[in-house]
């Protein structure tokens, strides 16, 4: 039985359940000593994990009030996370601008060298981001295949949009980013005239003014 | 001096406390604090964004909390500010809050991570350390940052062998002992202690004792008005509470007075979350009753109010 | 299975075995040296370990602080530079940092900010005429290296040259027209006719690590930057607290079940380590004793 009704505001340090008797960790939330913990303030949101997500056959009878569960299946539990106040559901999963290995970001080039480019990096998925963070795409980290190939200013260019995903949080300044998937890589480019341009194959760009064609990774 | 400590409060209250969050707009999170109407502050919260490069000695990816502490009506002190930092005050002061504030937040969340804190106290009367982490606790809370647990602060003197909590700057200049700490209630860790005085090893941990009494009770009020902030609506809300009850027992540090005290106060019925208990008596209650309002203007009228009402009750 | 530095720290402190080989309750060695510096009135030069402090004393007569009327000032400033690597611009950094040392230090004599008179006042009659004219005491101490413990070392350090100082006698003039500065005092200059001041209740700092229900003492550099949580307390021959300093930002104490305990390890340090050091025989002339745990 979740302590906290749903709806009602919490605070940082309220207990709300325990852990993987009454209920599960979600957003915004932590466990502590068998206990999951509220991490912000905001309104508690109780979510029901629906029977498909675990196999289950259609005949069991289960409960599906979102406040109470039955102990019986033990499987289950309700996820609890907590909805701070301004943010849509759905959205707010990490309402703090904190980048983690595994994000996918969108990020500006700024400069490049024949090693790696150096990027401004302002979105984390489709949120942005309180302040930019500066990140880095190594050569070998531009695509899958051939990476003792790769030239980076056939790869991206300064001023480009690229999709990329969060690798290793790095030594020094900069975040490692990767674009080695097929849905990560340019999403925008200009041109040097500076037109907006198409993409014409899988690894070029045209200029539909100039019609001259400019080599990318582009985002699949 | 016996009775009153010159406010009317027992020795174990704490002065009342107004708060409002949002008011610094384009902030992440910020909060003002007043504690009896003679200590005020506003507490700032920017970020996360991305670390400096400092890492002095420290992992490059842990998180930074950036401190900074000002006090523009100080100078009269004559300290010459050195540099950017401040003055000596200020600076330990952003040290103390450093130390006191950084385990409350969930550092492996932040990771290369910068949060930094704009801590500027307008007027101060008794200890600036307990109303800054009071005051930087809720500007956390207000910002989404993700904590462990709102952090709590108290402070205690001993005045002429009686225990006193929240001191004010008169009662501090007497203290023949000072204690203040920092204590986050969920997980029951003591995150600072700053002390200063002569006790034995039984009267530090009885002082300890009363201290942690205090900063428990002062959860249960941040945290009934956080959630008020809440059911806002995210609306910056005020609310102010009259003095309430620091601590269970009363313990004195006089020769065999212990036992003799205790009856005097009525012991805290329930928990943690308690609403804090209102205290009879006239100008307290029409202090109650004048509920502060948005603006500003309406609580000066409402401290103009008590003292008339103060005036017409001492003439009787 | 302990992967980091850290981890290797806490599973020795567990099982009583720290990596220089030291019991958790062992201090390293400590070494005083005093009358190292001809000149000043009173120096020590002491070490715990690897960390030296050099301190020197130096007396002359001046006001009293305000409240105070008849109670001696001590001040005391701390030069760490020469520990560490400085370039560019971090020199002020070390500065604000021995102007840190040197407050905490000089907490440990001023007392309470409502008590009349200071730690030295208890034994020593250091007031030549009340409100205007006291001994005054400068400490300085310079941080030859640092290897954990400093705060430590700098409040044995000035205990220890304090126990140097030798206070020359003095005598009041009674003059009907009084000076700017008080009454006329002449000193004698016979280093003969002084008298010793009397250090027994000067407090000294005890720093404690803290991992989980375990606490260590004496922590040097290297487990300085594992251990998070540090207190500090400031004790004296007696066992009474006289200060309490939060040693680092991440220090949490759990406070029920290990509050009591450390406060009473930080008394018996305090305890065993005055004892140990005042049982030893002072003379005027350089000496060296040892202390090991």
């Amino acid at each position: 039985m979740v302590l906290v009704a749903e709806s009602e505001v919490v605070c940082p340090g309220d207990k709300l359940g325990r852990d993987n008797e009454d209920c599960v960790s979600g957003a915004n939330t932590h466990v502590y000593k068998g206990y999951v913990i509220a991490s912000t303030l905001g309104k508690l949101v109780c979510e029901q994990p629906s029977k498909l997500d675990f196999g289950l056959d259609p005949g069991s009878t289960t409960t599906t009030t979102t406040t109470t569960m039955g102990e019986a299946s033990g499987k289950r539990l309700p996820v609890v996370s907590i909805r701070a106040e301004g943010s849509k559901p759905g959205q707010g999963e990490e309402s703090v601008g904190a980048l983690s290995i595994g994000d996918e970001v969108l990020c500006r080039v700024k400069r490049l060298n024949p090693r790696y480019a150096s990027c401004d990096i302002s979105c984390k998925g489709n949120s942005p981001l309180i302040k930019e963070f500066l990140g880095i795409i190594r050569v070998q980290d531009v695509r899958a295949t051939e990476i003792d190939k790769v030239s980076i200013l056939s790869s991206f260019r300064p001023g480009d949009i690229v999709r990329a995903e969060v690798i290793s949080l790095g030594e020094s300044q900069s975040l490692l980013l990767s674009t080695a998937k097929d849905h990560l890589g340019v999403l925008h480019a200009k041109s040097e005239q500076g037109e907006t341009m198409v993409q014409v194959s899988p690894t070029e760009m045209l200029c539909p003014v100039t019609k001259a064609r400019e080599e990318r990774k582009i985002a699949q | 001096m016996e009775g009153g400590r010159g406010d009317g409060r027992g020795p174990l209250e704490c002065r009342a406390t107004f708060l409002r969050t949002g008011v610094v707009g384009g902030a992440t999170g910020s909060a003002y604090l007043e504690v009896g109407r003679s200590t005020r502050m506003v507490v700032s919260v920017w970020g996360p964004r991305q670390r400096d490069r400092d890492g002095e000695g420290s992992s490059p990816h842990e998180m930074q909390l950036d401190c900074h502490v000002h006090l523009p009506f100080a100078r009269g002190e004559a300290e010459e500010a050195a540099g950017s930092r401040g003055t000596e005050r200020e600076r330990t002061l952003a040290r103390q809050l450093e130390q006191g504030i950084l385990p409350s937040i969930q550092q492996d969340r932040l990771k290369k991570c910068c949060v930094e804190v704009q801590c500027t106290i307008l007027e101060s009367n008794g200890s600036d350390f307990t109303p800054a982490i009071l005051c930087t606790s809720f500007a956390l809370a207000s910002s989404n940052i993700p904590l462990y647990d709102l952090m709590t602060s108290c402070t205690l003197v001993v005045v002429e062998g009686r225990i006193l909590l929240d001191p004010t700057a008169a009662e501090l200049a007497r203290s023949e002992d000072e204690v203040s700490l920092a204590y986050m209630p969920s997980r029951d860790q003591v995150t600072f202690v700053q002390a200063c005085g002569d006790w034995s090893e039984r009267s530090f941990k009885e002082c300890m004792d009363n201290c942690v009494d205090g900063c428990k009770k002062m959860r249960a009020v941040m945290r009934s008005f956080l959630v008020e902030l809440g059911e806002g609506g995210g609306r910056p809300a005020s609310h102010s509470l009259d003095y309430f009850q620091g601590g269970g027992e009363v313990c004195d540090q006089g020769p065999g007075a212990g036992e003799d005290d205790a009856g005097e106060k009525a012991p805290m019925s329930g928990g943690d979350d308690d609403e804090p208990r209102r205290e009879g008596g006239g100008g307290a209650a029409r202090f109650e009753e004048s509920r502060v309002s948005e603006k500003l203007g309406n609580l000066v009228v409402a401290d103009q109010d008590l003292d008339a009402e103060l005036d017409t009750l001492l003439d009787v | 299975m302990a992967t980091t530095g850290e981890d290797v720290w806490v599973a020795g402190v567990r099982g009583n075995v720290r990596q220089d080989g030291r019991e958790n309750s062992e201090y390293r060695r400590i070494t005083i040296q005093n009358g190292t510096i001809e000149h000043a009135q009173g120096s020590a030069l002491v070490q715990i370990g690897d960390t030296k402090v050099l301190a020197a004393a130096s007396l002359e007569i001046g006001e009293p602080r305000e409240g105070r009327p008849k109670s001696g000032v001590v001040r005391v400033t701390v030069d760490c530079t020469l520990c560490y690597p400085v370039d560019g611009t971090n020199w002020r950094s070390y500065d604000r940092y021995g102007k840190d040392l040197a407050s905490q230090v000089e907490d440990l004599y001023n007392g309470p900010r409502g008590s009349s008179k200071g730690v030295l006042d208890e034994e020593n009659d250091l007031c030549l005429a009340e409100g205007q004219s006291v001994w005054c005491f400068t400490i300085d101490c310079v941080v030859l290296s640092d290897d954990g413990s400093l705060l430590d070392c700098l409040s044995l350090a000035c205990r220890s040259c304090l126990c140097d100082v030798g206070i020359p006698k003095f005598e009041v003039l009674e003059t009907n027209e009084v000076g700017p500065s008080g009454p006329e005092i002449t000193i004698e200059e016979d280093p003969n006719q002084y008298w010793q001041l009397q250090c027994a209740r000067v407090p000294v700092y005890v720093s404690l690590g803290l991992v989980e229900t375990l606490w260590v003492y004496d922590l040097c550099k290297n487990e300085e930057n594992h251990c998070r949580s540090r207190l500090t307390f400031g004790v004296d021959a007696s066992g009474a607290i006289k200060q309490v300093v939060s040693g680092a930002s991440g220090t949490c104490v759990n406070y029920s079940r290990n509050v009591a305990n450390i406060i009473e390890a930080a008394c018996l340090a305090g305890r065993k380590l005055l004892s140990s050091i005042d049982s030893v025989d002072q003379g005027k002339d350089q000496h060296l004793f040892h202390i090991g745990k």
